[in-house]
């Protein structure tokens, strides 16, 4: 018995994601691959527990989510750095000065809970629902949702600190520009 | 530390457009972060998605395909 190929190509269509869902939790390439291939082994071998016709994406997302959990989070982030290889892991470079932005975004991330990094991306970036998010994370719909409100708020506090040169006249200029419609 | 100096190119465009106020202006101001927020999450997540799929999970599945599918966890400790 082969495996059906729509199911093998459902799964190696998640994998993008998933590297991006475990860089952003594991902070380092190496280790997010490593992640990745272990859920990949994982799902290969429950692949009858899956249910055809339910989001193969989810259910990928979910084990890979409780492999961090219950191995990778006793390392602890110990190489929590991780800014380096990722950096070098970016074929396109942003330009200068959005690069240094995405380097001030990435460290401020990197500053939050687990508990809520996760949540704001499963549901800021990977396109989740809130529903789909507390599913993956074992969770309430109310949990997910305060743990995304506070990781905005946190982000947002970390990141206007981190700029806060950049709220100087150069701010109010564009204050009065955009406030002051089209010109 | 909130008191902001009228530095800058002043010009003629010194009247106060629609009086913001302290409390207009941080709101203003947090929903600009909060958007800049979105835009960097999106940015660094797609960044990573747009990589595609390393050859290292195109052979690992070719190699899993090889073998029989449904001998779970044999392998597996």
């Amino acid at each position: 018995m082969t495996l059906n190929p729509s199911v093998r190509d459902a799964m190696l269509g998640a994998v993008p994601s998933l590297r991006a869902f475990a860089i952003s939790l594991c902070g380092n390439v190496d280790r997010a691959d490593d992640l990745v291939q272990e859920t990949l082994l994982r799902a290969w071998a429950n692949i009858n527990s899956f249910e055809p016709g339910t989001n193969m994406s989810a259910w990928l997302f979910t084990i890979l989510r409780n492999l961090f959990r219950s191995e990778y989070r006793k390392r602890r982030r110990e190489v929590a750095d991780g800014e380096g290889s990722y950096a070098e892991s970016l074929k396109t470079q942003p330009e200068q000065a959005s690069r240094v932005e995405f380097e001030e975004f990435r460290t401020a991330l990197n500053k939050l809970p687990t508990d809520q990094r996760e949540a704001l991306i499963l549901v800021g970036a990977s396109g989740f629902s809130y529903e789909e998010a507390a599913g993956i994370c074992g969770c309430a719909v109310g949990t997910i949702k305060s743990r995304v409100n506070r990781a905005r708020t946190r982000l947002a506090e970390l990141m206007s600190i981190e700029s806060a040169d950049d709220f100087g006249p150069d701010h109010e200029m564009r204050a009065v520009l955009t406030g002051s419609g089209s010109s | 530390m909130d008191h902001r100096k009228p530095t800058g190119p002043k010009g003629s465009m010194t009247a106060p457009m629609q009086a913001a106020t302290p409390e207009k202006r941080r709101t203003a101001l947090n929903r600009e972060v909060q958007l800049k927020i979105g835009q960097q999450l999106r940015a660094s997540y797609n960044e990573v998605v747009e990589q595609g799929v390393p050859s290292r999970f195109l052979d690992l599945i070719h190699r899993l395909e090889g073998e029989k599918v449904g001998q779970d966890d044999k392998e597996a400790q």
